[in-house]
């Protein structure tokens, strides 16, 4: 690795490991570069290592082995000054329900040094951002899951930092938060040109709003590019047919495997990659419209990443997390 | 103390002394508690001025002292337990991503502290003196 980084708003990391004593891997050995300005998502199952590498890139937890730079700064190295460039929303939201989300804002920015009169201003003016205003005098305690979410983020942008890391920002929320959040991050990233690094397990949430994907699997990234480089890889879209009579599941299958190979679909239906892409559909429409079967649905599916995901590790994303592995508890053990 | 220092150590005394106000639960037995053994003890147990070297004649004087020592101990365990929080819900990982210096932490959380053992001694020393406890050693 360079031994100055030649962006100073940038992600670097070669190599990075974290090891858990007496448990596996939880990153093993990644190799990061993300650019200013850039909206990368981090992608994979639960334990797969996400948050444990944004506890590493944060400074939070030393790596057991590599290097990464932060904003141009070494993580292990130049802690704190990585630390004054960059804000965090991390996995929990981290707030004291005992306090109003006002004095949480008050408190973080004193402890960012910002000068008194800017203190109240810049309050003010991220909680009027981020949809709290009304509710920036009650104690926090009494805030939704979403409303959390949102001081958690305004928290974070309090000393205008050049990289957000944003740890799972939107588990457990609603659609309307979720999209109101994926709004505000990509504002962020498009009119301020904050560098963010989004960990997610939402495939759609990768695909909205992310420039690059990484997808990490048991402490290995095993696939990055844009969400359409990586879908372009795998190619080939779906065609899912569900037949009126499940008895016709057999010819429908007949059909089907005429135009590609066997996927994944829902007990009721049958569903292949199709060989010639788009332009076959009309032929399968032709082809199960000779054969007679009457058809309740028809669908072709674009390749999502659920499907690279698939195709780099041999699983479904959704479902494939791993009970047994160790992720994101710093507390546990450090090597 | 400089003046980064002392707004931090200012702003972390604030929150723990709002969190403290904010938790009756912990505020009443602190205050309440100590009170309750003091006027048990120093009701019952006045004969023990007879005893031959006894600093005082007032019982009540002489175990002035002990609700001292258990509002010091009930501040510092809601300290600790408030610390334990902080660590368990992440919220001191969101103050060590800030500038913060680890003596303010220190001194914030104890200076909470200090200001619940400064109310409850004022208490009992007002209490103590009103029931009849003098200032004076015999």
């Amino acid at each position: 690795m360079a031994a100055e980084s030649p962006d100073p708003t940038g992600i670097e990391a070669e190599g990075l490991v974290r090891e858990f004593k007496n448990g596996p891997r939880a990153v093993d050995g990644i190799d990061l570069r993300v650019a200013p300005g850039e909206i990368y998502g981090f992608l994979g199952p639960n334990g797969a290592g996400k948050s444990t590498t944004v506890l590493m890139l944060t400074t939070l937890l030393p790596p057991t082995a590599g290097q990464a730079r932060v904003a141009g700064f070494d993580i292990v190295t130049e802690g704190p000054r990585v630390r004054t460039a960059i804000g965090a929303a991390l996995q929990e939201a981290a707030l004291d329900p005992l306090l109003t989300g006002q004095e949480h804002m008050r408190l973080q920015t004193a402890l960012h040094g910002l000068p008194k009169r800017e203190r109240e201003e810049r309050s003010r003016e991220l909680l009027a951002r981020v949809g709290l205003a009304q509710a920036a005098d009650r104690k926090v305690g009494a805030y939704s899951g979403g409303m959390k979410r949102r001081l958690d983020l305004a928290l974070a942008l309090v000393h205008r930092p050049r990289i957000l890391f944003l740890d799972e920002p939107t588990t457990g929320l609603d659609i309307q938060s979720r999209t109101a959040l994926w709004e505000e991050v990509a504002t962020l990233a498009g009119e301020q040109g904050v560098t963010v690094f989004l960990t997610t397990q939402y495939l759609e949430e990768a695909d909205a709003l992310a420039d690059r994907v990484g997808i990490i699997d048991h402490g290995h990234i095993v696939a990055e590019g844009t969400p359409a480089e990586l879908k372009s890889e795998i190619g080939r879209p779906t065609v899912e047919v569900t037949p009126h009579d499940p008895a016709e599941q057999a010819r429908v299958e007949g059909v089907l495997r005429r135009f590609g190979e066997q996927t994944r679909a829902t007990p009721k239906s049958m569903a292949v990659r199709l060989e010639g892409g788009e332009s076959a559909l009309p032929e399968v429409v032709r082809a199960l419209d000779a054969e007679g079967v009457s058809i309740e649905r028809l669908q072709l599916h674009a390749p999502s990443l659920d499907d690279v995901f698939l195709a780099k590790t041999g699983r479904s994303l959704e479902g494939a997390e791993e009970p047994d592995r160790v992720d994101a508890e710093p507390a546990a053990d450090p090597a | 103390m400089n003046e980064t220092l002392r707004i931090q150590v200012g702003q972390l005394a604030r929150r723990s002394v709002l969190r403290t106000l904010r938790q009756p639960a912990q505020i009443v037995p602190a205050l309440v508690f100590p009170l309750f053994l003091l006027a048990v003890n120093s009701g019952g147990l006045q004969d023990a001025t007879n005893l031959p070297g006894f600093p005082t004649d007032s019982y009540l004087t002489f175990a002035l002292a002990v609700p001292f020592m258990q509002g010091a101990l009930f501040s510092v365990m809601n300290t600790g337990t408030d610390l334990a929080r902080d660590i368990e819900t992440g919220f001191l990982n969101r103050l060590a991503l800030t500038p913060l210096r680890g003596g303010a932490l220190l001194s914030g959380l104890l200076a909470g502290a200090v200001v619940l053992g400064l109310v409850q001694a004022c208490t009992y020393l007002l209490v103590g003196l009103t029931a009849g406890a003098v200032c004076r050693a015999r």
